[in-house]
């Protein structure tokens, strides 16, 4: 299926920039990792 | 939650609902051929009323159905329940998955002799898909949802690669590699669990939690685990290109149901597993990323060329109002079962809008936007539908979700919905006033186009806008109060 986007303004093609950057298999991964440790700390913040 | 082991006269619906997709995969891989078919429909058939009874029951009785196996009672055996919010997306998984089945009855004809590997393939996998669910909603194990949670998984996955192209191999082992990420923490926090509390029955270890680092270890992996599994923002890259590369009646289970087993497990583990667990912080957390979904996967879908990635990004941003529901359920509302009734209304609607966009792809040989015009005049029912549908999802019904945040003080969530509502109303009205344009050449049936699946999926599209209104916060919350 094609990933076809519309042209657009600068800020809204930050959209676009972003999820190719998330696409990526290390950025996927760092934010899983990110999202653990985040989830963890306002988690944790209550022991 | 109610004891586990106090088991309900009406309990062996819960048990049948489980066997009877199960029975229903077995017989068709034995069977094959047209027959996998006739056996997946009656199953449905048979499913659908089995569900509606429980339903019925729960309703009836303003209790939960318990069932226990074998008559061993927890932690040495294990239970099945149907609280409100069981009962619900029971029936909810029974409707779509029947509606689906109908719908690919068209594209997954099986030869009269012989076997077909798509038909076979499909009848199978939905058969299993639905196994998946129906344990996730009735299991009160935290093992057994974890094997929920893997059967539904190696049921859905397939259903995206059959088409069997390239593009969507790929998506389908995007698809995997995070769901068995995903299925690896949450079997960690399980481990965790047992270890600390020497249980997995969700009643039993209720009573047993304590808020110590063991506990909240556990919650932090099983939940980022399900957060992988249910394509939250910014864990959602697997989603679009699955979701868009199946066939129509696969993306629409894919869509409508399978991303509402893990949200659904979520509650589970936040609400009735651990409660008293989470701090505010942590609720907060999950609504931002839930507004963020919106927010990101609403701008994406108005920035789409092609139906199906549209419809696809519309889910990314539908599956943020589902975890707006755990900064508000903190403040003591019914922002639960107004959370429960988004995932069905969005269930319903997603399932209409994939199916007419199917027809519409089927119609015109292609699905891309631009090319639509005039095309309200060649397949006006499966537009209708299309756009009910995305009404639906605007929101401009009574939303309990809303109104519990404006109770609650929590404006910036209303806002947050609000936006959304302004990006579902952009992209869908982008479509309808692109198929009603009279400029550029004007779009012609290149393949008939069946009057009794566009129909079908404007049933679905009707009952996705009536269904705010049905009276089911009262269903939804039985099983859930003292």
């Amino acid at each position: 299926v094609s990933r076809e986007r519309r042209a657009a303004p600068r800020w809204l093609a930050a959209f676009d920039a972003l999820e190719a950057r998330l696409g990526s298999w290390s950025v996927a991964c760092a934010v899983l990792l990110g999202l653990l440790v985040v989830l963890g700390a306002a988690l944790l913040a209550g022991c | 939650l109610s004891e586990p082991s106090a088991a309900s006269p009406e309990g062996f619906l819960l048990p049948l609902a489980l066997a009877l997709p199960a029975i229903g995969v077995a017989l068709a891989v034995v069977l094959g051929g047209r027959r996998a078919e006739r056996v997946a429909l009656a199953a449905f058939a048979l499913g659908l009323g089995v569900a509606v009874a429980i339903a019925a029951t729960v309703w009836r009785t303003g209790e939960a159905l318990v069932y226990v196996v074998g008559a061993w009672a927890p932690p040495l055996g294990i239970t099945l329940r149907a609280d409100g919010l069981s009962a619900a997306m029971l029936v909810t998984s029974a409707l779509l998955i029947a509606a689906a089945g109908l719908y690919g009855r068209r594209d997954f004809a099986g030869p009269p002799a012989g076997e077909g590997r798509a038909p076979l393939a499909f009848w199978t996998l939905l058969l299993t898909v639905w196994t998946g669910l129906d344990a996730a909603f009735l299991g009160s194990d935290l093992f057994n949802l974890f094997v929920a949670l893997e059967l539904l998984t190696f049921g859905a996955v397939p259903l995206v690669s059959l088409g069997g192209s390239a593009a969507t191999l790929r998506a389908a082992l995007r698809y995997l590699l995070f769901a068995l990420i995903g299925s690896v923490l949450f079997l960690l926090g399980v481990g965790l669990l047992y270890g600390a509390y020497g249980t997995l029955d969700v009643a039993l270890l209720a009573g047993r939690v304590r808020v110590d680092p063991a506990a909240r270890v556990a919650a932090v992996l099983m939940t980022v685990g399900l957060l992988a599994k249910a394509a939250l923002f910014p864990l959602h890259l697997w989603l679009p290109p699955a979701h868009a590369g199946a066939p129509p009646a696969a993306s629409a289970v894919l869509s409508a149901l399978v991303v509402k087993a893990p949200f659904f497990l979520v509650v589970r583990l936040w609400f009735d597993a651990l409660p008293g667990l989470a701090t505010p912080a942590a609720e907060q957390l999950l609504g931002v990323l839930g507004a963020s979904a919106i927010v990101f996967g609403g701008v994406l879908a108005v920035r789409q060329e092609r139906l199906k990635m549209l419809v696809a990004y519309s889910t990314v941003a539908q599956i943020g109002y589902l975890f707006l529901v755990f900064p508000l359920a903190a403040a003591g509302t019914p922002a639960l079962a107004g959370g429960i009734v988004q995932a069905i209304a969005h269930a319903l609607a997603k399932t209409a809008m994939f199916l007419s966009v199917g027809l519409i792809a089927r119609g015109l040989g292609h699905d891309r936007i631009d090319g639509l015009a005039g095309a309200a005049r060649a397949l006006p029912v499966s537009l209708l539908a299309f756009g009910l549908g995305g009404v639906s999802l605007i929101g401009l019904q009574p939303s309990l979700l809303r109104r519990t945040a404006l109770d609650a003080g929590q404006w910036w969530w209303v806002a947050a919905m609000l936006c959304g509502g302004a990006l579902t109303a952009a992209y869908v009205v982008r479509v309808l006033a692109r198929a009603r344009s009279a400029a550029g050449p004007p779009a012609a049936l290149q393949a008939p186009v069946e009057r009794s699946r566009e129909l079908l999926a404007l049933a679905l599209a009707l009952l996705a806008f009536g269904v705010r209104m049905l009276p089911l916060s009262t269903l939804l919350r039985i099983g859930r109060e003292p």
